[in-house]
């Protein structure tokens, strides 16, 4: 019998994962859903206001990515003030801006491992969810954990030094930075007591990658098939090919590494990416228009960030990166799984660039500022922690924002997200009547990889569960399993 | 003396969510006055792992939170560690976080709870009418009871 779906406000279930799935008379899955909790509203919520307060207001669009926001606000922002795109600013302004996102990036995929990756990798992704979990990793390796909560903190006191407070970070606005890092700021790091130094995080973001090469090897079987699906893959790289999550040209390639956006200038995104709108989702679905709908929708974060770029600019990730593109004999690597290796490797990656940026000397400079002829529109991009995040803004003669367009990296991933569900769901659920352990466990550990961004509102107690739905042919609920 | 830490978490962006963001600010402003040093502040959208760090430096650790929940303005909890977690790394609980705090480290502080009957979630800066009044209420019962807490040496 075909179901007719329609998406009710009920839905709209803030700070819950939610999946839907749907079976035919026989048993099998005919669809699967996630349902995340879209920023539409947010975009309309800063219409009116004036163009120089967005990069505040836009951190509340997430309380574990804020930097991401504020920067990609900023650059957007640049443009409208005359400062240009990327090396428009002084070198004091990119660089510590560049600090803030990398600390950025260290912070949260130091999180991600500790949180979501290592309990999978030390209690194996089937174990008992009770024990497998970060309290878990804490009872059995307390090094580890330690060493978890030491980099988020390292990452997140850079952030305070370069951003300002936590709530009201400020550090970036149209044209530039506010402030610079004081010698004294700069000390606090690469003097720090061991082991909140540069150095010690180096070392540790080396041995998270050893961690998880060393379960690689005794699982590859796994990590090799679970939730693999060919997609596109589409990153910013620098001019070079380089990595760059920071700035760069949009660059993406098909599931076998043909190139299909070719280095192309964000200001001008729009014509490349449109972006779906689907009847049963508040959360719209990009893609490439060039291929269509069906066929241009693309990954973004550390796997396709991989994928895309030619070289990594650091020395001790580009030898990783080598051992881990061999995995995949050069080719485009479309294993969901090895979005954590590639996450981990980005984190070693994040480490050496805040080392090395920490002891330049720009970082010192005056020149904080600086701005030209104004303009009334303006694109900004970044590598967000999990993908490409695109804010789009237009501003009338008074100054204020009338339009903004804002992609973030969970939209981007809406589509990969969604079959990686569906792929897991058609797996392990056709032919049953009720939501298993091993089905919970595999939804889990597929959206895991993606992290994606939920609706910030945290009076839910800080209670974030994962629900699962199973729907009959008669669209008739059958069973529900909710998680966490 | 009693070293005690008041933590807020929050959205300012997402109307009454933003109720502890605002709280500290009112509690900085009193703790000015009083001249009261064993007490610190901090205020931030999510608690993360990191935030145990943090906790082990003092003796008492009073989170607040904007709350959904059927209470009068405000209710005031102690926290038991559970060792809870979430599949995203956008949450994490104070029970939780106690938990970890607990298997990390030899020291770990009293941890209450106070949570605030807050009454729209939409995409606003600024709390309702109703909110501001629960604040109120719940800025009077911190301040006598940190008093008392300070008391009690």
């Amino acid at each position: 019998m075909a179901q007719k779906i329609t998406i009710e406000p009920v839905t709209r279930v803030e700070g819950h994962g939610k999946v839907t799935i749907h079976l035919d008379e026989e048993g099998n899955v005919v669809r699967s859903r996630l349902h995340i909790v879209e920023f539409r509203g947010f975009e309309r919520f800063i219409q009116g206001r004036p163009y120089w307060e967005a990069p505040v207001l836009v951190q509340r669009l997430c309380g574990i990515c804020p930097v991401s926001h504020h920067l990609a606000a900023a650059k957007a922002l640049d443009v409208v003030v005359g400062a240009g795109t990327g090396h428009g600013l002084s070198h004091t302004a990119e660089k510590v801006r560049r600090l803030m996102h990398y600390a950025q990036i260290f912070q949260s995929h130091a999180l991600h491992f500790f949180h979501l990756a290592s309990p999978d990798l030390l209690f194996g992704v089937d174990a008992d969810p009770k024990i497998r979990n970060i309290i878990g990793v804490a009872r059995v390796n307390k090094g580890l954990a330690v060493q978890g909560v030491m980099m988020r903190k390292f990452g997140q006191e850079l952030i305070q030094a370069t951003a300002g407070k936590k709530i009201h970070g400020t550090g970036a606005i149209p044209g530039g930075v506010n402030k610079n890092l004081t010698e004294e700021e700069r000390d606090a790091f690469t003097k720090g007591a061991a082991p909140m130094n540069p150095g010690a995080m180096v070392v540790w973001a080396e041995e998270a990658i050893d961690f998880f090469k060393q379960y690689y090897k005794k699982n590859r079987e796994f990590i090799d098939t679970f939730s693999v699906f060919p997609s596109n893959h589409l990153s910013l790289v620098r001019k070079d090919g380089a990595l760059d999550l920071y700035h760069g040209n949009i660059r993406a390639i098909d599931s076998e590494g043909k190139v299909i956006l070719h280095d192309v200038d964000y200001q001008e995104y729009f014509n490349y990416i449109h972006e779906e709108v689907r009847s049963w989702s508040y959360m719209k679905f990009p893609y490439i228009a060039e291929l269509g709908e069906a066929d241009g929708w693309y990954r973004v974060g550390p796997l396709a960030r991989l994928n895309t770029c030619t070289f990594i600019p650091t020395p001790l990730a580009q030898k990783e990166f080598e051992q881990y593109k061999a995995n995949t004999i050069g080719k485009p690597n479309n294993m969901c799984m090895h979005t954590h290796y590639a996450r981990l490797i980005e984190l070693l990656h994040a480490a050496e660039v805040i080392r090395d940026l920490l002891n330049d000397p720009d970082l010192q400079g005056n020149e904080l500022v600086r701005r030209g002829e104004k303009k009334h529109e303006g694109v900004g991009v970044i590598e967000a922690p999990r993908g490409t995040l695109f804010h789009h803004y237009r501003i009338n003669d008074n100054d204020q924002i009338e339009m903004a367009n804002l992609i973030v990296s969970t939209t981007n991933n809406n589509e990969p997200m969604n079959r990686a569900v569906n792929h897991v769901a058609k797996t392990m659920m056709t032919g049953k009547k009720e939501i298993t352990e091993p089905m919970m466990n595999a939804v889990e550990v597929a959206i895991r990889a993606y992290d994606p961004c939920l609706s910030c509102a945290t009076h839910a107690l800080g209670q974030m569960p994962l629900e699962v739905s199973l729907f009959d042919a008669d669209d008739q609920m059958i069973d529900r399993k909710k998680k966490g | 003396m009693k070293k005690i830490l008041l933590h807020a978490y929050g959205n300012p962006g997402r109307g009454d969510d933003g109720l502890g963001n605002v709280f500290i600010e009112e509690m900085e402003t009193w703790l000015k006055s009083t001249g009261l040093q064993s007490v610190s502040t901090d205020s931030n959208y999510q608690l993360n792992v990191e935030d145990v760090a943090e906790m082990i430096h003092y003796d008492i650790v009073i989170f607040i939170d904007a709350s959904t929940a059927d209470i009068d303005s405000y209710s005031f909890t102690t926290v038991q560690p559970a060792p809870h977690t979430s599949f995203t790394t956008h949450s994490i609980s104070p029970a939780s976080l106690l938990s970890l705090c607990m298997e990390l480290y030899t020291h770990h502080p009293l941890v209450y709870l106070l949570q605030i009957k807050g009454d729209q979630w939409e995409f606003s800066e600024g709390l309702s009418a109703d909110a501001r009044k629960n604040l109120q209420n719940a800025v009077q019962f911190a301040q006598t009871t940190i008093l008392n807490f300070h008391n009690q040496e």
